[in-house]
């Protein structure tokens, strides 16, 4: 890949704070902080990490479902912050789709199937009132509902959970997207249908060059599937390295925590891992790195100073002060 | 196009096949008939016919009033009025309080904290009183009944509205459908109302209720045109001759007697509605016309329909 080449999608340094608490004692809500990385056309990075840690908070920043606090949003090189700052606009839209984790809650019981993937084609000029149809039934087969004319009519309430989940995927697929953004798009389906779901993405991926950014937490998955995964821990990166190399050789000491935890099939993050305190609060956090408590490698700096992200080698980054000291 | 009516169509079926709905559906139905129809074929409601409080007989089969009027006619033209103006309120106030609860509910912020304000203050200003006192206020007529009930009855609607589309917002579908493009209007309008239609159909029955009988109540106070021919007047003036005093029971139990009816057809509907919205409910008949349907090819279970 041409290393000058302007990435598809790049965070630089995004946070997101909610306001939280009572109306005189408002206080902030860290859910990501300082978040960078890139994304590209043809590629799949996964984002793992602990519940809580700010999976969703990314994937909804990105939607532009909650607004950024701070850092830049770069598409194609240009900055959709400064240049749409309240909303986004259509365009930004067709181009970043999202699927969402809860089948059951992303579509809407009052309408058909026709409904959910006729109004972004309609919406983005990808069909027109008499072709809306075919082309929604084409978009269903492409997902795999086959054979479509069965499903189009339906209500989502007489779909089982991976049907639903495949209309979800064929409605982001409608406007014709360069970014899908999946917030954990097979946790809450059956165990035997995940595979199939995950090959769709993986095919959508190779025959429609997008890039999909794949949030998890079901390491194995993001193994699978990702080509680069970003470790994420209370809001903060701590990791990010090409799949292989972050499962085979870990640098930050809560990567190898959670390789060392999970077995290597399945593993889940929802599993309890050791020594955890719970998630250190994002409310008033702690100066130094939100992991310094459950580490067993700290140094002296892990409780006061931040550690910055440094390059390990091509693509690994890593944001720990063992390796920040080693570097130096 | 398609999609709207198949769910209106769906909701139909329901109702005409729920046996309370059905009977409601009839009541209120050949009161709303009666009062398009009847006035034209009864004789002058307003008009001398016969000797004061006379029983019922043959050539008047309600009686007469104090005023020597018949109160067949009264009673039939009373409805046109009383049910004209009960229906625009429900109307009225289902109208405001969705689009001031919508708004509140889905923007949020500061414009639902204005909004909210101006809700509550409408909620705890004593209903009763301030509808005496505008309504003595303003020209006696249809109009003020129309304009004191709505003011009076628009708030807790918006309330309830505004909670339910709150809770509908925080959905997925709605963040699905902005991810798609969606603007705030179309969102509220196609998303969110559409999930909300029996709450709005039930709380338009009630907001009639409550206008029908609130009516009638500050008319019978002779707040109203006391000159008009409507169920509230009818006890007005039932009330004025002295029915009770002289027996003349005739003068004010037909009226009552209709104002009761509408209000239990009414009410019926407004249960159906419950029964069909919220399958727990449900009657046993519902359930097995439910479960009898065929599923779609690859559908989930039935129990699931029933949990979803
Ligand atoms: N709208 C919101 N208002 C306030 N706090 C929020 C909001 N959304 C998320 N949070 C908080 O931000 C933090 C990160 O949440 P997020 O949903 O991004 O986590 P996650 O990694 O997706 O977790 P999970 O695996 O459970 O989905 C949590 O502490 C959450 O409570
Ligand atoms: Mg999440």
């Amino acid at each position: 890949m041409n290393a000058a080449a302007t990435p598809l999608l790049e965070l630089r340094d995004v946070s997101t704070s909610f306001r939280v608490g009572g109306f005189f004692t408002p206080r902030l809500l860290k859910a990501t902080q300082e978040v960078s990385f890139t994304l590209d056309r043809g590629e799949i990075v996964g984002v793992v990490g602990e519940s809580g840690s700010g999976k969703s908070t990314i994937a909804r920043l990105i939607s532009r479902l909650v607004p950024t606090t701070g850092g830049a949003m770069l598409l194609d090189g240009d900055d959709v912050l400064v240049s749409e700052p309240r909303r986004a606009s259509l365009a930004y839209r067709r181009r970043v789709q999202m699927i969402f984790q809860d089948p059951f809650g992303s579509l809407n019981p009052v309408h058909t199937v026709a409904h959910h993937i006729e109004r972004p084609l309609l919406l983005h000029g990808k069909a027109t009132k008499e072709n809306a149809r075919s082309a929604a039934l084409e978009l269903l087969d492409d997902v795999g509902l086959r054979p479509a004319e069965d499903f189009i009519d339906q209500h989502p309430h007489s779909l089982s959970g991976g049907q639903r989940q495949r209309v979800a995927i064929a409605r982001a697929l409608a406007p014709e997207p360069d970014i899908i953004l999946a917030d954990e798009p097979t946790s809450m389906l059956d165990v035997s249908i995940r595979m199939d779901v995950l090959r769709l993405l993986d095919d959508l991926r190779h025959k429609r060059g997008l890039a999909i950014l794949f949030i998890t937490h079901d390491l194995a998955a993001a193994k699978h599937l990702a080509d680069r995964i970003v470790v994420m821990y209370a809001g903060r990166m701590m990791e990010e390295a090409p799949a292989d190399q972050l499962v085979k050789e870990p640098a930050h000491p809560y990567s190898q925590l959670l390789m060392a935890a999970v077995p290597r099939r399945g593993g889940s993050l929802h599993d309890p891992l050791p020594a955890d305190p719970g998630t250190p609060p994002l409310v008033d956090p702690r100066p130094g790195c939100p992991f310094a408590a459950r580490c067993r490698q700290t140094v002296a700096a892990c409780t006061t100073t931040t550690p910055p992200v440094i390059q390990l080698g091509p693509g690994h980054r890593v944001a720990c002060h063992l390796h920040t000291a080693r570097t130096q | 196009m398609s999609r709207g009516r198949s769910e209106g169509r769906r909701w139909l079926d329901a109702l005409l096949g729920n046996r309370k709905s059905m009977v409601g559906l009839a009541i209120v139905g050949a009161f709303v008939l009666m009062s398009l129809v009847g006035p034209s074929l009864v004789q002058d409601a307003s008009a001398f016919v016969a000797t004061p409080h006379q029983p019922p007989s043959a050539a008047h089969w309600f009686g007469t009033t104090g005023q020597g009027q018949d109160v067949f006619a009264q009673t039939v033209v009373g409805a046109r009025l009383t049910l004209a103006v009960g229906f625009t309120c429900g109307f009225l106030v289902i109208g405001i309080g969705s689009v001031i609860g919508a708004t509140a509910g889905y923007v949020g912020g500061r414009v639902d904290e204005g909004l909210s304000l101006l809700t509550n203050v409408f909620l705890v200003l004593p209903g009763l009183p301030l509808m005496v006192v505008v309504a003595a206020w303003l020209p006696a007529g249809p109009g003020t009944l129309l304009a004191v009930l709505t003011l009076t009855g628009w708030a807790w609607n918006a309330r309830v509205l505004r909670a339910q589309t709150l809770s509908l917002r925080g959905k997925d579908f709605v963040a699905a459908a902005q991810v798609s493009g969606d603007g705030p209007l179309r969102i509220v309008m196609a998303e969110i109302l559409p999930n909300m239609l029996s709450l709005m159909v039930s709380s338009f029955i009630g907001a009639t209720v409550y206008a029908i009988g609130a009516q009638v109540g500050l008319e019978f106070l002779g707040l109203g045109d006391i000159g008009a021919v409507t169920w509230g007047t009818n006890l007005y003036w039932a009330s004025n001759d002295s029915a009770l005093l002289t027996g003349a029971w005739w003068t004010f139990v037909p009226t009552g007697a209709c104002i009761a009816l509408v209000g239990f057809g009414l009410t019926l509907i407004n249960f159906a509605i419950d029964e069909i919205a919220n399958p727990a409910l449900q009657s046993e008949t519902i359930w097995r016309k439910q479960l009898s349907v065929t599923p779609p090819p690859g559908a989930a279970t039935p129990v699931e329909v029933g949990l979803a």
